[in-house]
């Protein structure tokens, strides 16, 4: 990444992460889709790549609404599967504990979570 | 006192207590040691005061297998030898480097941490740094703003370094070496060949010789040769007109694995927020951390040790990797390329103050140990030097297992930047592939020398026993990172220094014991 992107990402993550999250309450499928702290620090086109080199190892779970599922497991013992201020607080905690117990994945070189790593092939899929 | 060997007759014989083979950081830092005793020091360098490049070209040397360095830039030939170029870094070696580890081959020394301890703490003296502290809770102590990054202690802690001035003994030392009156430093007294006894177990006396043509004798009590893991070797190897393997080298042991500390660009690490991490930084005042696993988690995923070093990744965009920029053969140019990669310039200056941003991302260079190969070795070459000696030829070879510790060094760093929350890792391309075990072209090492004479106290496996003496010969030392079994991750000058002061404690203890 050089730096101008670096610093368009920057800006353009600050907005893209906290106006949706804090403004805009987004739907479910949105949350889902945006990891949140990879999309600040880089680029759609590299969160598309990340999702497609996932995709492409595990083809498997080459479908949204597998992706969907998978991500929002889970998800029901919180309360509403419709909430997103819960969804976002699962998949955070989701991503820290595949950190903590080394469900991560390397794909296009970034250490992920593989919840994150799953966010960015649902983003892959709907945002081609 | 200082005498010019130019200016020798021819066969005139030069005798001493003891005779120290080479005039750098570990052959002036033992001769220090010495001043004040009663014991008459020989002290012999190759070169004169100054650099010459009649007499820097009999280090040069052919290489094979992965690209290195031109040999004759790689060492300094003249008084203060490789200091003139050193980057100052020191810190000691980690306890688990002097353990025997299952997972890494030829791994284990024969000594441990606690043993050279108080060696390293005189080591500290001799290149000018602080106290032997290297704990970051005592730095922090003294230093402000030395906050670490908030990972799990039980995976990756903070290796601290010191920073030497960096200590130019050439400069720092001529006096003191020069005005002592038991220490006979000779200039220009390049060793060409080492005898022994005709059971081959004690030498007798040393050849010296320059570009004059004219031949002296050395005879001492002991020997310690000083002159770099390369030249140690080569001396060795060289010196078979009455041991056709060379001497010390029945178990053809002698320049076997040669080791580098492997230092690449190998990641980035991408912060949430933007933070100076003023721990890491490159050149503060006194200390520096870089970040290093565990020896637990080195056991657990049967690693090397290494550390990861961290720049603004726009400033370290604008360093070339270490092969090219100090890939020139007269090593002048490399010195003054090195210089610059390690300087922040004015304009770095300007962009970080300026750019708050540039703490937001940052490069993740690696320093790391290599596994001992016997493959990876010192041998002659057919070409010989100007001298007469026969040239040193390196193969520097690397294993799958190198690869492997750097991947997983990234690996754990970037889960930790995870679950601490405080951003990602990226791996640079040649570590995206786990079955790759190629190297890139931007692979090079520190210029640090280790291995080719390694310790060990079985003949078999080593070339020198614990006390850096050859095994079989009574009186030969070998002093310097040539005994090192392996690297670990630090920079091996102060290590090297410390076991060469050991060293010289116990020959200083034979000869008052009259042993």
């Amino acid at each position: 990444m050089d730096r101008r992107t670096f610093l368009q990402i920057s800006a353009v993550s600050a907005a893209a992460i906290s106006l949706p999250m804090v403004y805009c309450k987004p739907k479910t499928n949105d949350l889902l889709e945006f990891p949140g702290t990879l999309s600040s620090i880089c680029d759609e086109k590299t969160i598309r790549d990340i999702g497609q080199a996932y995709l492409q190892k595990f083809p498997g779970e080459n479908k949204s609404s597998r992706l969907q599922k998978l991500l929002l497991e889970g998800q029901e013992s919180k309360g509403n599967a419709d909430d997103a201020d819960a969804v976002a607080a699962v998949l955070e905690k989701k991503i820290k504990e595949d950190f903590r117990t080394s469900q991560t994945i390397i794909l296009k070189g970034w250490v992920l979570s593989l919840t994150e790593a799953r966010q960015c092939a649902l983003f892959s899929l709907t945002r081609a | 006192m200082h005498i010019d060997a130019r200016n020798l007759d021819n066969g005139a014989l030069i005798e001493g207590d003891i005779c120290i083979v080479g005039a750098g950081v570990v052959g002036i830092s033992i001769a220090l040691d010495w001043i004040n005793t009663p014991y008459k020091v020989i002290l012999l360098e190759g070169g004169g005061f100054e650099y010459e490049d009649k007499v820097q070209e009999l280090y040069a040397g052919k290489t094979t297998g992965q690209p290195y360095y031109p040999l004759k830039s790689a060492r300094l030939h003249y008084f203060g030898g490789t200091s003139g170029h050193w980057g100052g870094m020191c810190t000691p070696l980690d306890p688990i480097d002097f353990e025997k580890r299952d997972w890494v081959p030829n791994s284990g020394w024969p000594i441990n941490k606690n043993i050279l301890d108080p060696f390293y703490a005189r080591a500290q003296k001799k290149v000018e740094v602080g106290p032997y502290e290297y704990g970051l809770e005592y730095w922090q102590q003294h230093t402000k703003d030395l906050n670490p990054l908030p990972f799990e202690k039980e995976v990756v802690w903070n290796k601290m370094f010191q920073y030497s001035p960096p200590t130019r003994f050439g400069q720092r030392y001529k006096s003191d070496i020069v005005n002592a009156p038991n220490v006979h430093l000779y200039t220009f007294a390049n060793c060409i060949d080492i005898r022994a006894n005709d059971s081959l177990s004690s030498v007798t006396e040393l050849t010296v010789s320059n570009f004059s043509g004219k031949k002296q004798q050395v005879r001492a009590k002991y020997f310690i040769m000083a002159c770099c893991a390369i030249q140690n070797a080569r001396m060795l190897l060289a010196s078979n007109s009455q041991a056709s393997k060379g001497l010390g080298n029945d178990n053809d042991l002698v320049g076997r694995y040669f080791m580098e500390h492997l230092e690449i660009k190998s990641a980035e690490i991408y912060l949430n927020h933007a933070d100076p991490l003023n721990l890491y930084k490159l050149y503060p005042p006194k200390v520096r951390a870089e970040l290093s696993i565990t020896a637990e988690k080195q056991k657990e995923f049967r690693v090397l040790n290494g550390t990861a070093s961290l720049m603004p990744l726009e400033i370290a965009k604008t360093r070339e990797p270490n092969i090219e920029t100090w890939n020139k053969k007269d090593p002048r140019e490399a010195m003054k390329n090195l210089e610059e990669s390690h300087k922040i310039s004015r304009v770095d200056k300007l962009i970080m103050r300026l750019t708050k941003d540039i703490y937001k991302a940052f490069e993740l260079s690696t320093r790391i140990e290599q596994e001992p190969n016997p493959d990876c070795r010192v041998s002659l070459d057919a070409e010989k030097d100007q001298l007469g000696v026969p040239r040193a030829k390196l193969h520097w070879q690397l294993s799958p297992l190198d690869k492997y510790s750097m991947r997983t060094l990234y690996k754990l760093i970037g889960e930790q930047a995870g679950i601490a929350g405080i951003g990602r890792v990226r791996m640079m391309d040649y570590l995206h592939d786990e079955t790759d075990i190629s190297w890139p072209k931007s692979t090079g090492g520190g210029w640090h020398h280790m291995g080719t004479t390694r310790m060990s106290e079985d003949p078999k496996t080593g070339v020198v026993d614990a006390s850096c003496k050859v095994h079989g010969i009574s009186n030969l030392y070998m002093a310097g990172s040539s005994c090192f079994p392996t690297g670990g991750s630090a920079n091996p000058t102060l290590t090297a220094i410390a076991l060469s002061l050991r060293l010289s404690d116990q020959v200083r203890d034979k000869l008052k014991n009259n042993i």
